[in-house]
């Protein structure tokens, strides 16, 4: 949830008016072991489903982080297999027939370095998508996007949300094919705290000019997601862009995790629908 | 000496009856200031043939009982020309005194209002007072004279940093200070994201801040009481004062109601930082606001010679808004009516009717999409407090008082073309504190005091509201079991606790005493301690059925010496704290308008121990301080940091704090201070990870780190108005330069981890400082 930043954002802009910023060398220490890190994903899509693991690095060292390689992959007993192509080292594969189900549960073991690490995740019901319109947007403001003033476009979505509480999606857009919420600041998502049941209004990422052109395909994916996983991106998101800032909500810690064994990363299992719809100039 | 004698022996010393009977007659009266009638707080009383003497009280009272006979008294106030007065005591005598200003003061900024000597005579240890005249001549941010920057520069007292009028006592937080104006509970003391705090210093008269041995007559806080005055007016012809800065004005305007009968104070003030946002070159800018300003009124009126009373009141404001985007106004307004009633020469009382309320209210309206959030604190306290002047050796003391507290974090809206979207409304706390306390100051034969008491306070947590039990089972994440419904005015749970309160002087000789302290207070409410932030979001919560009201062991023990005839005091003081109940967020908590606020908060233990040095020249024409403070601030809380004990935010291990003013002659004062302290405990990261192509930090332990040392220069010049003779009102001016922060050091007020966005995957680390140097002028005037 990003109400926060609605917030923060008259403080910070009040704030940044009487206070400086300047870069800091700090002597940071290394932790002597590298600790695993998991980015895995199963949907209710037919497809090589990916997990990967990487190391994680030093804090001040840029250097490409390490892939874990050899380790041993499995979800729900059906075993992965390890890319053997170097741009993609680390990369671990399900079959390509492989799909998630509504309703299931999903179990991620793995084995490295003789060590074992688990998650299991509870692949959530998702509701039918009724439409998507495309319009100007009037959030602007509440979000930092790369240049205030740049036209930006409101993606809303409109589904029937079940009466039922504890509902939680994430949204993924796609411009022509090509998805532009790459990374974890990009993602959209809401839970049902708070909302009317019923159709929800909701305001998707707003995105510059460069990313709509005329007659582009817009295409809004929807993903059932488990709360954990909103409280992970609520966390990486203050940990990444916030953490410290003095008008942040909360002092810096750990971004939480549901992969047990004292690895990072998260495990998400998700129903997956997608509605796409084409843009043309002067749409109203 | 049989046992029943000897328990009569003790009860005779306890009470120092001498078992002689003899005629006894009580002196009283107030003690004031000659030039505006105001009372003095803690003006001297010394009895020549006894020895021994009093001090004035908050309203400028004092009482003695003596033997029928001839006295020679001494009535004394720094800066004021003392008066001996010859007394025939054979009936009750009632004497007001007035003290004119001395001809010798103005050579020097006494640091001190105390008697001369009340460092080494008086029970109280760990006591600072202040007497706002002499903070007006030390070095202020942009000219705006701070009382709360200036208690900052006491030992033992940390600052929350640049960005900060907080202050953190002897390893308490910031919400276990008692901010009192005119016994008002101030919720938030700052203007301004903390820069500034809202104590307009032309308002006040003193300011008395207890770090530990705090008197019974205070509860409801751990740490610390800072209780200030305000100016009450002049009782005997109108005056105007007023100071022009380069972001703020001010003007009192003072004067008697009737003449020496009723004065009233008005004084108000206003920044107009906002005022060079109309010269931004981005038109956007300037319909931008950002100010603050606020207003002080009293008004006080002797009703007759037993009966006075006070009405008090204090209304700020903090405004800011980004065009008509969004708005966002905060403040506090308090109010105070007082009765003083002499019930006879012996028996002071006071009666008081208090209102406090801090709110705040962020509205955003943007095309067809608004939001609202409106949260208030309100608080109603009626109490009574009663000094009983039993003899010249014992002094009683008891109260009573009731609060009732209402925390509303009020409710989050937004809208979309008029229809809701999102609505959390967030339910209230509410409760009443009790307390009633006793206690007696004595002296025993001149060498021994005591003060010794105990208050018992009490806390009811009351409807409406709910309370939400939650399970526990996984200790980061608590899910909410059952919830409860509280019914107006019901009273759900209720809380108690006695704390004792004792305090001792012993005298070694005429310039050196040892005193020891101890007391425990219970704390009902309180705030979350989320972050640094400045943001003035302010989240109070109370005991509940999660949170068990905090409790504070504190013991000090303290070396007081002063040299040369007053002129240099030296203390060394020793504290050790134990407190229960201390509540810290968990890992990521979100803080800010949840509902389940509670499930964020954790309970554990928490110990601060350290020394504090002092050196002071408080006469002559160089006075000024060297405090050191020596500190170590902990806290082990089970389910935060796995369980192992980690540093509080604002533990600072070494803490150098020094003043000084130089009076180069009658008009001319040079003031300097310098401020180092190890940097606070923060939390670093010690790794980096990458998910879905951004990099993200792994952190060491909870505040395991320190941001680099805090050290400061600030200097100010007074020019002060050349001595005018002749009687009546004269137009007076006065020019303060000032320079904070003179070598520009590069403070964080906090470190931040981020990813470069110009170089995607490389890290970014980034401080937030307050500009420096930051020079001001400020020209003052009265009339």
């Amino acid at each position: 949830m990003k109400k926060l930043i609605i917030y923060l954002f008259p403080i910070a802009f009040v704030f940044g008016m009487i206070s400086c910023q300047k870069p800091i060398d700090l002597d940071l220490f290394t932790k002597s072991e590298p600790i695993l890190v998991v980015e895995g994903q199963v949907t209710t899509d037919t497809m090589q489903h990916i997990v990967k693991l990487s190391l994680t690095n030093s804090y001040y060292d840029t250097t490409t982080l390490n892939a874990a390689t050899g380790a041993i992959v499995s979800i729900n007993n059906v075993a992965l297999v390890e890319s053997n192509n170097t741009d993609s080292a680390g990369f671990y594969y399900t079959p390509a027939d492989f799909y998630g189900e509504e309703g299931k549960t999903y179990n991620l073991e793995i084995s490295y370095n003789n060590k074992n690490y688990t998650s299991s995740s509870y692949l959530a019901p998702l509701p039918q998508i009724d439409s998507v319109t495309i319009g100007l947007n009037v959030f602007q403001f509440f979000f930092f996007i790369p240049q205030l003033g740049d036209t930006a476009y409101d993606l809303t979505i409109h589904y029937n949300e079940p009466d039922t509480l504890g509902n939680t999606y994430l949204f993924n857009v796609y411009i022509d094919g090509e998805l532009t919420t790459t990374n974890p600041r990009d993602k959209v998502y809401i839970d049902d705290e708070g909302a009317v049941t019923g159709p929800i209004y909701f305001s998707a990422q707003s995105f510059v000019t460069a990313d709509v052109v005329d007659s582009s395909i817009v295409t809004l994916e929807m993903l059932s997601i488990s709360p954990d996983l909103i409280k992970f991106y609520d966390t990486f998101f203050n940990q990444t862009d916030l953490s410290g800032n003095p008008f942040a909500g909360s002092p810096p810690a750990n971004i939480p995790t549901n992969i047990t064994g004292g690895a990072v990363g998260f495990f998400q299992a998700s129903a997956a629908r997608r509605i796409s719809s084409q843009y043309i100039v002067g749409m109203p | 000496m049989n046992k029943k004698n000897l328990l009569i022996g003790i009860f005779l010393l306890l009470f120092s009856i001498v078992g002689i009977s003899q005629e006894k007659y009580t002196l009283n009266g107030y003690v004031k200031d000659a030039a505006s009638g105001e009372e003095l707080i803690g003006a001297s009383i010394y009895i020549e043939e006894t020895k021994s003497g009093t001090v004035t009280n908050l309203y400028g009272y004092y009482s003695i009982t003596l033997v029928k006979g001839t006295y020679n008294l001494t009535y004394a106030f720094l800066g004021k020309e003392p008066q001996k007065k010859v007394i025939q005591l054979n009936a009750n005598q009632r004497l007001d005194i007035e003290l004119a200003a001395s001809a010798l003061e103005l050579k020097a900024v006494e640091i001190t209002a105390e008697r001369q000597d009340a460092n080494v005579k008086s029970t109280e240890m760990s006591v600072v007072q202040m007497e706002v005249k002499q903070i007006q001549k030390l070095p202020a941010l942009l000219g705006e004279v701070d009382v709360l920057r200036t208690i900052q520069l006491i030992p033992g007292v940390q600052s929350g940093g640049d960005a900060s009028t907080g202050f953190f006592v002897r390893g308490g937080s910031a919400d276990q200070n008692l901010v009192l104006l005119d016994e008002a509970v101030v919720y938030n003391a700052s203007h301004l994201f903390n820069f500034f705090s809202v104590f307009n210093s032309d308002a006040i008269k003193d300011l008395k801040l207890y770090k530990g041995g705090i008197p019974a007559q205070y509860g409801g806080r751990l740490s610390s009481v800072l209780d200030i005055r305000m100016k009450e007016g002049n009782q005997k012809e109108y005056h105007a004062a007023g100071g022009i800065g380069i972001i703020s004005s001010r003007l009192t305007v003072e004067g008697p109601v009737v003449k020496d009968k009723g004065s009233f104070l008005v004084a108000g003030r206003r920044t107009y930082a906002d005022v060079f946002l109309k010269l931004a070159p981005d038109t956007a800018q300037r319909n931008n606001k950002l100010y603050f300003y606020d207003l002080n009124t009293k008004l006080n009126y002797k009703l007759s010679e037993k009966d006075r009373l006070f009405v008090s009141g204090y209304f700020g404001r903090d405004v800011t808004s980004l065009g008509d985007l969004f708005s966002f106004d905060w403040g506090n307004a308090t109010g105070t009516v007082r009765w003083n009633h002499l019930f006879s020469e012996k028996l002071f009382s006071n009666f008081t009717a208090i209102y406090s309320n801090y709110t705040f209210n962020i509205k955003g309206d943007i095309g067809p999409a608004k939001f609202n959030w409106n949260s208030k604190i309100n608080d109603v306290n009626l109490k009574g407090d009663f000094t009983y002047y039993l003899n010249s050796n014992n002094t009683l003391r008891w109260g009573i008082s009731s609060v009732y507290h209402i925390l509303d974090p009020g409710a989050l809206s937004a809208s979309i073309d008029g229809a809701l979207s999102f609505k959390n409304e967030l339910s209230p706390f509410k409760g009443l504190e009790h307390g009633i306390y006793f206690t007696n100051e004595q002296n025993i034969g001149g060498l021994v005091s005591l003060n010794y008491g105990a208050r018992f306070s009490a806390f009811q947590r009351m409807g409406d509201g709910i309370i939400y039990t939650y399970n526990k089972t996984d200790s980061q994440v608590w899910a909410v079991s059952d919830s409860l419904k509280l019914k107006k005015n019901e009273i759900y749970k209720t809380w108690g606790g006695f704390e004792p309160r004792v305090s001792a002087r012993v005298s070694i000789d005429e310039t050196s005493s040892i005193k020891a302290s101890y007391n425990r207070i219970f704390q009902y409410i309180q705030q979350s301690q989320s972050s640094t932030s400045v943001a003035p979001y302010d989240v109070w919560y109370m005991a509940s059925n999660n949170i068990d009201p905090m409790r504070v062991d504190q013991v000090a023990i303290g070396y007081f010496k002063n040299f040369k005839r007053n002129v240099y005091e030296t203390s060394f003081e020793v504290y050790y704290k134990n407190m229960h109940n201390l509540t810290d967020v968990i890992d990521n908590a979100d803080i800010l308008g949840n509902e389940f606020l509670e499930s964020q908060l954790r309970m554990g233990t928490g110990t601060s121990y350290g020394f504090e040095v002092l050196l002071k020249k408080a006469q002559g024409r160089f006075s000024g301080w060297i405090a050191y403070t020596w500190s170590k601030t902990e806290r082990t809380i089970p389910d935060i940091n796995n369980g192992n004990k980690y540093f509080a935010p604002f533990d600072r291990r070494n803490n150098l704090n020094t003043i000084g003013t130089f009076n180069l002659n009658e008009r001319i004062s040079i003031s300097a201070n310098f401020v180092y302290t190890t940097g606070r405990a923060i939390t670093l990261p010690i790794g980096r990870f990458e998910y879905q192509g951004t990099v993200a930090p792994i952190y060491d332990n909870r505040n395991a780190n320190r941001l680099p040392a805090y050290h400061r220069l600030d200097l100010s010049v007074n020019i002060d108005p050349k001595k005018k003779e002749g009687k009546g009102r004269k137009f007076e001016s006065s020019w303060n330069f000032s320079v904070f922060n003179a070598y520009g050091r590069k403070n964080p007020i906090s470190v931040s981890f981020s990813e470069d966005a110009a170089n995607p995957g490389q890290p970014r680390t980034t401080q937030f400082y307050l500009p420096g140097p930051i020079p001001s002028i400020t020209w003052n005037f009265k009339f």
